[in-house]
Parts: structure tokens; C-alpha cells; sequence
């Protein structure tokens, strides 16, 4: 347990709004939902990939996110997960939050 | 589909379809790893660090598996059951133990269940008719509760009742092709199964006060017609009348009596027409009246408005207002008859407290068997608490097994509980006398849950105490050899166990007692050497003025038997009333008196001072 953990744990809560804007963009595995992370984060959010699972099964039980088992481009089995509609709802409402939370944080930051 | 349903759905599937669930954390985290992988194999790495790079950048894959598998399968859910599984082995592995275990919670268990039956039948299990919580008894202290015109005038109804039923319950006899046999019969008001909510299972009920109809039981349905449809039309006496049968009642509805079993039902009028004015007042006061409320009404209302008819149709009448208690209307519950019921719950209450006692004494045994083995497994349990286990986790490691005990307890002790059911509900009619008793004794949901409360106080009682005080030896003193250290604090369950055996044996001794006490008691007439026969004249060809002569006759030829002493004959023999009267001895304090019509040769029989005259001498 160390600072790299807290850190972790900061991003969970963030980590499922990530997982919903990845998803926005269409159906993905796993993999490629963390390589989208990376690249559309320019690699500043290095996230342990293997976190992943986690939030998005939970994502699944929650009923925000639909798995589906299918072959992937180069022929292997893969896990696709996609919106569901309220999948699409809970994005819209996270996502005003954040906005409104980190726009709020900012003017604090920025107050002399 | 709301949020909480639509994940119980995924988490019960997950739990079902347990193998596939590793299958699908497994394949889905290899893939993404292999993917990672082919990554770093373009970007230049070598094969073997292209797989550390990937390993690296995902993380542990054994600790990220088992939170991925917590989300679907709750933590405590896999403890249970890896509890379980390891409970079942070794139990397995000490079978023969577990089997003794099992069979002493079983019985303990079956005996309290089958007895939970008996009372569930009698006091729990409401009334097997429609809105059976809506049926309302309508009494009047010792006294008739409502009037022949006052019946009259509610019997289709008022405010708060929809209906209100007057039925007259008594002992009668009933000729089917020649053979006659006492039965319970109700003579009841036509709206009687409109208000009871009871349905025939076969043709009609009455509608008529009057007409020479009759609906027959189940239980005579099934004796003397085999249940053949053809039973309905076919005729039958009953008293000095002849019915047609009309309709056959539910098996499950045992009448009014209950649990004594009534046989047939008829309109009121065809016995009241068929009796004396005296013998027509006396009936009048054993009838006994039910209401069924209207929705949203209650009792209490009923009772009130009851008692404003009672009033107003007194001073209409202009009768002179006679000392008399006010109606009550309260609910019929369980059993219809307020003296069954009485009789039930002081039999409940007794039966109650032996079932503790042999739980109890079920619960010390196997109490006992588990601390001994327990004792066996000390080693077992240093180890694991040496490699970190806490107490509690070894104290929940023997609660199940104490419940895995318990559960096969309780199956073994339903079985036992039915079988015990049907051999009760056989011999009943035993304990019944000449009267059918009607009790059913199937184990409903009821009785289940009951089962199931035990099976926890069980598992608790039993399992505690043992998985206490073996998980609390010191992990150390155990691996030394110093075993067996709390062995000097067994003796205070053994001295229960002991206290509570000889409590049953007390008690179950005190009713063996009792018993033969009552049968060497002097009941206040003689019963040694005295025999006693039922018997009745079926009408016709006995006309009641005819009797008198037929059972003289009979008492003639009896006397003359050669060992017979005395012969007598009586309308109901001592104890067992078959009627009651009232007699007062100032105009307004009624009395409820038994009376049984007695011939001068019946006092014979009883004790009397030496040289005093008998009661009286002829007939009259």
C-alpha cells in the first residue's frame, strides 16, 4: 500500500466515467478500451490495465454497460461491451458533474 | 426492469453458471494480455519482455481476477460456500458420528414438527372457507344469542354484515340403505354456506329453510357411495325425517364442531318442525349464529349494531326486558366452537412445553457429539490459527457444520414429521370415541417455516457452545499435547441433560399416573362391571310414541339375561352431556344445566347413602 495505490483509488470513481466515454464512441473489448484511454489521454492517464475489469463488470451488473461475447479482428474470442441506454444517461449526468466539480476546483485553484 | 433486479438477475446467473464465469475472467484477461503482448512484439521488445512489459502494465492478474469475480458473486456468498463445501467433507469423513448426530436431530426435530402439526391444525391454520377472516361468531354469555325473529330480521343482512347464519349443532343418528350410525349433523338457516363461504364440491347446497334436503361429508360420501356422483338424489333418514341428498361438502370444511367431524347438513325448519314445542325451545338455545362481515367492516361494529336490533325489536315486542348480557360478535379464527378452542390452546400449551424439553434434550446430545469431536480436531485448528486464521473465522467454520448437521436434522426430522402425521391423523378416530374427528394434520407452509426456525435455534443451541470454546483454545497450549483442558467444564451440560430427561420422565410419568389414577378413581357412579351400548330407533317405523315400549321391551329381555343385574337406560351417560337446558331456580337467573333423560332403574347405578330413596321411582 502505497501513494501509487491512493492514487489508484482517486481514479476509480473517474475511472468508470472514462470507461462510459470510451464506449460512447462505439462497441470495444477491454484491450481497446485502455488503449483508447492512453492514446485520446496523450498517455498522461497511465492506469493499471488490469483495473479495468473490475469497473467494467461492474459497470455490466449495473445494467449501464451490454457484454457480448464475439471474435475479434484477429480471430480470438473476445468480450464486447457497449452503452446501454442508460449507460448513455448515466454519461450525461456524470459528465455535466465532472464538468461542474472540476470547473469549481479549478476557480479555487486559481483564487490568489 | 429496475437497477437492483436487473443485477440479481446477472449475479444469479453468474452463480449458476459458476464455471463459466472463471471461464469467461480467464479468457477475457489472457486476450487483453496476449493483445498487450503482440503490442510490444511490433514496438521491437522480445518475446520474453514483450510478455513482462504486458504483465507489467496490467497488473496482478490472480488479485484483479478475484475482485473482478467479487463484483458478481458476493464475498460473504463464497465464504458460505466454501464453508460448506469443506463442512460436508468433514462430516463425510466422520460419518459415523454424523450419522448418530443427523438421527437424534431428525427425531428431536420430527417429534416437535408433528406436534407443531396439532397445533397448527387447531389454533393457527384458519378455517378452511372463503375470507375465512371475515366470519364472525355472534354469542350471548351462556345464553341463546339471537332470537328466532331477530334472526329473521338480520339473516339477509344489515349494515356491517352481509349475511347472518344460524346453525343448530348436534349429536343425530343417519340411515343410509337400513344401516344407521350416530353422526355430528348441523340443522342450519339456508344462507349457512353463503356465510361460511363453503362451495360443494358435488351438486348444490340448500336454499330452503324447508326443504327435505341434505348435503352429506366427504367422509360418508366416500363410505357409503364410493364417491359415485349418483350418491346426489339418492335418500336418507336422519331423525324421524327422510332427506334427498343434494350436494356433497369440500373434504377440508368439518363443520362447526370442529375438529369433530360433522356429516350432514340440513335445513333448520325440517328439524324444528319435526319436535315438540319444549323440545323446539330447548334446541332454540343450542343454536349458534355466524356473520359474515361486509368489506372494511369490523367486529366491533357489528357488535353494536347487534345489540341496537336486540333493543329495538325487545321493545317493539313489548316483552318484559329479562336480565341478559350483551351480544358479541368476534371472529371465528381457527375453530368455530369456543369450547374446542378453549380445550385446544390448554392442549397446545402443554404440548408446547414437552416440545421444548425434547428439542433441548436433542440439541444437548448432538452438543455434546460435536464438542467431542471437536476435541478430536484441536490439532486441525492450532494449526490453522497458528497460520493466521482468527477465532472468528474458525467459530464460522463450525456454525456450519453445525448448520450442514442441523439442515439434514431437519430433513430427516420432516420426514419423520409426516410419517408421524399420517400415523396421528389414523388413529384419532380412536382417541374420538363414537364421534368422527376430522384434524388435518399435512404439513403446510406453516409447519415448514416452523421446521426451519428450529433447524436455526438448533444450529445455534447445539453449535455454539462447542465451536466457542474449541476455537478459543490457545493455539499453542493445543500443539504441546496439553489437550483437552476444558474437559473439567463438560459436566454442566451433562447435568442439563440430565435435569431435562428426568423432567420429560417427571412429566410423561405424572400422565401415566394420572391415567391410572383416573381409572382407579371413584367418578361418583359405578363403572366396574357396567357395560353400555348406543343405540337409537330410526323413524320410521319407530314412532315416538312407540319407543318408549320398544326400550322397555329391550330392558325386559336384557334383565332377564342370565349375569345381567340391572339394566338401564339413559339419554346421555354421566360426563359425556348430550344436550343442555337451563333451569332457574328464581325467574331472572337462568342457569345452563346438562340434563339427561333417565329411567328409575339408572340410579341403581348410582351411589347413594345407605337406605335413601332413589330420585324417583316411575316413569312419568
Amino acid at each position: 500500500m502505497g501513494a501509487q495505490d491512493k492514487e489508484a483509488e482517486i481514479l476509480q470513481g473517474t475511472l468508470e466515467l472514462l470507461i462510459l466515454r470510451t464506449l460512447a464512441t462505439g462497441e470495444k473489448h477491454g484491450y481497446e478500451v485502455a488503449d483508447w484511454i492512453h492514446t485520446a489521454s496523450a498517455d498522461a492517464l497511465d492506469v493499471e490495465e488490469g483495473a479495468l475489469y473490475p469497473a467494467l463488470h461492474r459497470l455490466e451488473l449495473r445494467g449501464l454497460l451490454a457484454a457480448q461475447w464475439d471474435v475479434s479482428a484477429n480471430n480470438r474470442r473476445a468480450k464486447y461491451y457497449r452503452l446501454t441506454p442508460s449507460g448513455r444517461k448515466r454519461l450525461r449526468e456524470a459528465t455535466e458533474s465532472w464538468r461542474r466539480a472540476s470547473s469549481a476546483i479549478n476557480r479555487v485553484l486559481e483564487a490568489i | 426492469m429496475p437497477e437492483w433486479l436487473h443485477s440479481l438477475r446477472l449475479r444469479l446467473r453468474a452463480l449458476i453458471r459458476r464455471p463459466q464465469l472463471e471461464q469467461d475472467l480467464q479468457d477475457e484477461m489472457a486476450f487483453h494480455l496476449a493483445m498487450r503482448e503482440e503490442k510490444e512484439r511490433q514496438a521491437g521488445a522480445p518475446a520474453d519482455e514483450a510478455r513482462i512489459r504486458a504483465r507489467r502494465q496490467f497488473g496482478n492478474v490472480g488479485v484483479l481476477k478475484n475482485r473482478t469475480r467479487d463484483v458478481w458473486i458476493w464475498p460473504w456468498l463464497q465464504d458460505v460456500g466454501q464453508d460448506t463445501r469443506f463442512a460436508v467433507r468433514m462430516l463425510y469423513r466422520a460419518r459415523g458420528s454424523t450419522l448418530l448426530t443427523v438421527i437424534c436431530l431428525g427425531v428431536g426435530i420430527g417429534v416437535s414438527t408433528a406436534i407443531f402439526s396439532i397445533v397448527n391444525a387447531l389454533l393457527l391454520r384458519p378455517l378452511p372457507v372463503a375470507e375465512s377472516d371475515r366470519l364472525i361468531r355472534i354469542s350471548r354469555g351462556q345464553e341463546t344469542a339471537l332470537s328466532i325473529p331477530l334472526l329473521r330480521a338480520v339473516g339477509s343482512g344489515t349494515r356491517s354484515l352481509r349475511a347472518v347464519a344460524g346453525t343448530l349443532s348436534m349429536e343425530s343418528d343417519l340411515a343410509i340403505d337400513g344401516e344407521s350410525q350416530f353422526i355430528g349433523a348441523e340443522f342450519a338457516t339456508a344462507n349457512y354456506a353463503d356465510v361460511f363461504g363453503v362451495r360443494p364440491s358435488l351438486g348444490r347446497w340448500f336454499v330452503d329453510d324447508r326443504e327435505p334436503v341434505a348435503v352429506i361429508s366427504d367422509a360418508i360420501w366416500e363410505r357409503y357411495f364410493d364417491r359415485r356422483p349418483d350418491a346426489l338424489g339418492r335418500v336418507i333418514q336422519s331423525g324421524t325425517d327422510s332427506y334427498t341428498i343434494v350436494g356433497v361438502a369440500p373434504r377440508e370444511f368439518a363443520g362447526v364442531r370442529a375438529p369433530l367431524r360433522t356429516d350432514l347438513w340440513a335445513p333448520i325448519e325440517t328439524r324444528f318442525r319435526s319436535t315438540t314445542e319444549a323440545e323446539e325451545r330447548r334446541l332454540a338455545r343450542m343454536l349458534m349464529f355466524f356473520g359474515h362481515l361486509r368489506p372494511g367492516a369490523h367486529a366491533r361494529e357489528a357488535t353494536t349494531e347487534l345489540n341496537t336490533l336486540a333493543i329495538q325489536m325487545r321493545d317493539r315486542s313489548g316483552s318484559t326486558p329479562e336480565a341478559s348480557t350483551p351480544l358479541l360478535a368476534d371472529a371465528v379464527g381457527t375453530l368455530p366452537n369456543p369450547g374446542s378452542r378453549r380445550l385446544a390452546r390448554t392442549l397446545s400449551a402443554l404440548m408446547g412445553a414437552v416440545v421444548a424439553v425434547v428439542l433441548m434434550i436433542a440439541c444437548v446430545n448432538v452438543g455434546h457429539l460435536l464438542l467431542a469431536r471437536g476435541a478430536l480436531r484441536q490439532r486441525e485448528f492450532a494449526v490453522r490459527r497458528a497460520l493466521g486464521a482468527s477465532r472468528a473465522r474458525l467459530l464460522r467454520q463450525l456454525l456450519t457444520e453445525a448448520l450442514v448437521l442441523a439442515v439434514a436434522g431437519t430433513l430427516c426430522g420432516v420426514v419423520f414429521a409426516l410419517w408421524a402425521g399420517t400415523i396421528l391423523e389414523r388413529s384419532l378416530p380412536l382417541a374420538a370415541g363414537i364421534f368422527a374427528i376430522q384434524v388435518d394434520l399435512s404439513l403446510d407452509w406453516r409447519a415448514l417455516v416452523f421446521a426451519a426456525g428450529i433447524c436455526a435455534v438448533t444450529t445455534v443451541l447445539c453449535g455454539l457452545l462447542p465451536a466457542w470454546r474449541v476455537s478459543g483454545m490457545s493455539g499453542m497450549l493445543v500443539a504441546q499435547g496439553s489437550v483437552g483442558a476444558s474437559a473439567r467444564r463438560r459436566p454442566v451440560g451433562l447435568v442439563a441433560q440430565v435435569v431435562m430427561s428426568l423432567v420429560l420422565l417427571f412429566i410423561g410419568a405424572s400422565f401415566v399416573a394420572a391415567l391410572l389414577r383416573l381409572h382407579a378413581m371413584y367418578p361418583g357412579f359405578a363403572v366396574a362391571g357396567r357395560l353400555y351400548a348406543y343405540t337409537f330407533l330410526p323413524s320410521p317405523p319407530f314412532a315416538p310414541d312407540s319407543r318408549r315400549g320398544v326400550y322397555a321391551q329391550a330392558l325386559d329381555r336384557l334383565r332377564t339375561l342370565p349375569g345381567v343385574r340391572l339394566a338401564a337406560v339413559t339419554s346421555s351417560l354421566p360426563l359425556i352431556p348430550a344436550g343442555s337446558d337451563c333451569a332457574s331456580l328464581s325467574p331472572d337467573s337462568p342457569v345452563r344445566v346438562t340434563s339427561s333423560a333417565v329411567d328409575p332403574a339408572y340410579f341403581e347405578h348410582a351411589p347413594r347413602n345407605p337406605g335413601a330413596t332413589p330420585p324417583f321411582t316411575g316413569a312419568r
